[in-house]
C-alpha cells in the first residue's frame, strides 16, 4: 500500500525536461539565420546555361548591378516557357524596354566606391558592368535587346552568368 | 504560520510557462525552414562590347573574322553549329546537332539523365572548338575577332527569330575555350563580339 502511494506521487510531480528540445531548436534557427539570403534578386526563377570554359567568381566580387532574363510566369514550372521579361533590383515584375532604358541610363552613372562603380567617363563612356543572368530557353534577341540598348548607352561592360558544374556521380 | 508554510510551498512549485517562448521559436523554426534557399553556385563569362558598332555605329573598317553561326531551326526546335569567315565560307560544325530538350537540365533530371545531357554537352562544345580552330588554322588569313550569331537568318535579322540562350552560351563557352588555348599557346586573345542585325529595328 506504501510503495502504491509512493508511486502515484512521483508519477504527479514528474515533468518533461524541454531543456534539449529548446537547445536543438535554437541551434536551427541559428542555422537558417546565418544560411538564409534575404535578398530577392537571386530569387528569380530560370534555368542557366552550364558552361566548361567560364571564370570563377572571385569571393571578394563586388555586387554588380543584375538583370535576370527569365520567364514571365515566374509561378509557372514550364518546360519550355514561351514568354521571357527583364526582371532587376529583386522586383516579381519586370520591366518594359523603356524602364529598362532608364535604369540602365541610372546605373551607367552611378558612382559608389564601395561598389567600385566609377560611372561614365569624360567621353561619356561608362565603366560600370552589368551582370546577366539568361534563362537557358530565352531566345537569345532578349539579350540582343538588352545589349544594343547597352551599347546606345554606352554601357560596354558585361559578364554573363552561367550555372557552376554540377558534379553527377 | 500555516500561511507562511503555503506561501513557501506555492514558491517551491513556481517555475517559468516556456509554452510561448516554444510557440515563438517554431513559429521562426517553419519560417527560416520555408524561406531559405541556398545560394546556387555561380560562374562567369566576361564579355567587352564592341565599342565601334552599336546604335550611332560609323562605317567601320573591314577586318577579317570568324563568325560561329547558330543554326537555329524552328520547326524542329533544334541547333547546330556553322563556322565560317565573315559570311564567305560557310562551314557545318559535324555533330554538333541537339535539341534544346537534349541540353538543358530540368530540376526534376536524375543523375543518369544529366550526365547524358552534360556529355552531349561536351561533345558540341569540343566540336565547335575544334572546328573553330581548324578553320583559323586553315585560313590563313589574319583574324581579330570572333563573332557569334544567333539570328535564325543572319541576312533578316532578329526578325526572323533568334536561337535559344543555351545554344549562343555554348558558342560563347567554346570562344572563350579558343582564347584560353591561344594565350596557352602565345597567341593574341580575339575579342568576342554578338552579330545582331537590324535588331533595332525590330525592337524599338
Amino acid at each position: 500500500m506504501a510503495r502504491k502511494r509512493k508511486a502515484r506521487e512521483v508519477a504527479e510531480g514528474a515533468e518533461v525536461d524541454l531543456t534539449p528540445m529548446i537547445d536543438v531548436t535554437f541551434q536551427l534557427i541559428i542555422f537558417f539565420m546565418v544560411v538564409t539570403q534575404i535578398t530577392t534578386q537571386e530569387n528569380v526563377n530560370l534555368r542557366l546555361p552550364d558552361a566548361l570554359a567560364a571564370n570563377e567568381e572571385p569571393e571578394d566580387a563586388k555586387k554588380l548591378f543584375t538583370v535576370h532574363i527569365a520567364p514571365v510566369n515566374q509561378a509557372g514550372d514550364e518546360m519550355l516557357p514561351e514568354e521571357f521579361g527583364w526582371f532587376c533590383y529583386g522586383e516579381p515584375n519586370p520591366r518594359s524596354i523603356e524602364e529598362m532604358r532608364g535604369i540602365l541610363d541610372q546605373e551607367a552613372a552611378l558612382v559608389d566606391e564601395t561598389r567600385d562603380l566609377t560611372g561614365r567617363g569624360p567621353d561619356g563612356i561608362s565603366e560600370n558592368m552589368v551582370l546577366v543572368r539568361c534563362d537557358a530557353r530565352c531566345p537569345a534577341g532578349e539579350f540582343g535587346k538588352l545589349i544594343e540598348m547597352m551599347a546606345s548607352l554606352m554601357m560596354y561592360k558585361i559578364k554573363i552568368a552561367i550555372l557552376k558544374d554540377q558534379k553527377v556521380e | 504560520m500555516a500561511r507562511q508554510k503555503k506561501k513557501r510551498a506555492n514558491k517551491d512549485k513556481a517555475s517559468p510557462d516556456l509554452t510561448p517562448m516554444i510557440d515563438v521559436t517554431f513559429q521562426l523554426l517553419i519560417f527560416f525552414i520555408l524561406c531559405t534557399r541556398f545560394k546556387v553556385e555561380e560562374r562567369n563569362h566576361q564579355v567587352q562590347l564592341p565599342k565601334d558598332e552599336g546604335l550611332q555605329s560609323q562605317a567601320s573598317v573591314p577586318k577579317e573574322q570568324i563568325t560561329i553561326y547558330c543554326n537555329w531551326d524552328p520547326s524542329q526546335k533544334a541547333n547546330s553549329y556553322v563556322v565560317a569567315i565573315d559570311a564567305r565560307g560557310r562551314k557545318p560544325v559535324d555533330q554538333s546537332y541537339a535539341t534544346l530538350e537534349q541540353l538543358v537540365i530540368f530540376p526534376g533530371d536524375g543523375n543518369a539523365a544529366i550526365r547524358e545531357k552534360k556529355i552531349l554537352y561536351g561533345q558540341i562544345f569540343d566540336n565547335v572548338v575544334a572546328a573553330t580552330e581548324a578553320y583559323i588554322r586553315n585560313s590563313g588569313a589574319k583574324i581579330e575577332k570572333l563573332e557569334i550569331s544567333f539570328a535564325v537568318n543572319a541576312m533578316e535579322g532578329a526578325q526572323s527569330g533568334t536561337a535559344p540562350w543555351m545554344f549562343v552560351s555554348l558558342a560563347i563557352d567554346a570562344a572563350a575555350q579558343v582564347n584560353k588555348n591561344r594565350v596557352a599557346n602565345g597567341q593574341e586573345e580575339l575579342s568576342v563580339t554578338f552579330k545582331f542585325a537590324d535588331s533595332l529595328g525590330s525592337y524599338s
